[in-house]
């Protein structure tokens, strides 16, 4: 965990499968479940092998399931918040999870990014992607007008040394 | 003492302190929650524990009263299994709260707001300003009391849950500088750095507002041309 805390590179876009380790999670966390263990242990063991994670340019998609399949999509500008939250467990085998959120009309996570090692260095990249983190450039439409601006100005600018050469003049006869 | 903590830090894993969110690092304001916000713990703590004590004593009333002949000895024993129970977590519990207070942290930039907290259950929240919704200031008698108070931050979303009872699931929508001896700075500080996000933090592009002001700025400079040309005819 102290190299991804120095800022490790990581590209995100290959990550695609989580870690072994949150096979390992879902074992021990299955425990808890008790008689049910074995019903637990099997669900969980085709949510970790069905789990895919997509991170594109615009947003992420993470889907899982066999008989009933789940896919979530989500844009980046439209996160709302983003929170890493971890128990003891998770935090021995050096795994967190990354909870997003959306503006819709839930009080817990649209979608839970789970048994990623580079947590922290993926929680730092979407925040970046997020609105409002970041000055954008100015895009191509603010650039024709930047460019109209400029031209008004220049105009502006002519029409009062005009105005000022009359001026003069007048001086000059009277 | 300090051995101890060292200890327990490490048993649990509880990562170091947050790394800053994104923003400029001169606008990175730190705080952290006020001394009397331990005292708070320690009395909500010494409540609770009144509750259970009085739990354990009704307890007993009933392993008393009820008749059970032969099998009477089956709620004491339950009974002092509760005791054990009750003494075994006394220590703990009051040791958690010393680290609950001292593991929480509080950050703002210019862009965004970060919360840390928790031993067991750790949780590092953060918003952008951009998103942010409603801001809100809340005491309690007790805290007032003790001079502290919690401010609330609220993004856009709804939940069926409040945020305010400790158990459950949380209010993922809710950030909270809970015991914070300076509410009235630090919501000043969140509004100001609001205040230059002027959409309505709903997914807007944040090129919009740019290019608002640049339609501004234009019609602004036509304006302007307009006046020349009218003294140049004068």
């Amino acid at each position: 965990m102290a190299g991804v805390r120095m800022g490790r590179e990581v590209d995100i876009t290959t990550i695609e499968r989580p870690h072994r380790k949150l096979w390992t999670y879902y074992i021990v966390s299955s425990l808890l479940a008790g008689p049910a263990l074995p019903i637990v242990l099997l669900v969980r063991w085709f949510r970790y092998e069905t789990l895919r994670y997509r991170f594109d340019d615009e947003g992420i998609s993470m889907s899982w399931g066999i008989l009933f399949r789940r896919q979530i999509n989500l844009t980046y500008r439209r996160i709302q918040d983003i929170h890493l939250s971890s128990n003891v467990l998770e935090r021995w085998l050096g795994l967190a999870r990354i909870e997003i959120q959306t503006a819709s009309g839930n009080a817990g996570a649209e979608m839970t990014i789970e048994g990623l090692l580079e947590f922290e260095a993926l929680r730092d990249h979407l925040y970046s992607k997020m609105r409002g983190t970041t000055d954008k450039a100015a895009s191509e439409g603010s650039s024709v007008q930047q460019e109209l601006l400029t031209a008004l100005h220049a105009v502006t600018e002519e029409l009062s040394a005009l105005r000022g050469r009359l001026d003069a003049k007048a001086e000059v006869r009277s | 003492m300090k051995a101890l903590e060292r200890v327990v830090v490490s048993v649990l894993k509880i990562p170091p302190p947050p790394q800053p969110p994104e923003g400029s690092p001169e606008s990175l304001a730190r705080f952290r929650p006020a001394l009397p916000f331990y005292r708070y713990l320690q009395a909500r703590w010494a409540l609770g524990q009144f509750g259970g004590l009085v739990g354990l004593l009704v307890g007993f009333g009933f392993a008393a009263t009820i008749p059970l002949g032969d099998w009477q000895w089956v709620l004491w024993i339950a009974e002092s299994m509760g005791v054990v129970a009750y003494i075994g977590q006394l220590g703990f519990s009051l040791a958690a709260l010393s680290l609950d207070y001292r593991m929480r942290w509080y950050m703002v930039s210019d862009r965004a707001l970060r919360i840390r907290e928790g031993i067991v259950f750790t949780h590092e929240q953060t918003m952008s300003f951009a998103n942010i919704q409603n801001l809100e200031v809340q005491q309690g008698p007790l805290q007032r009391l003790l001079g502290i108070a919690d401010v609330e931050v609220t993004s856009a979303g709804g939940g069926g849950r409040s945020s305010h009872g400790e158990t459950g699931q949380r209010d993922l929508h809710r950030a909270r500088f809970r015991g914070v001896d300076n509410a009235e700075h630090i919501r000043g500080l969140i509004l100001e750095r609001q205040r230059s996000f002027k959409d309505s933090g709903l997914g807007d592009t944040d090129d919009e507002q740019e290019a608002r002001d640049l339609d501004a700025a234009l019609i602004e400079a036509a304006r302007g041309m307009v006046q020349a040309a009218r003294a140049l005819r004068a």
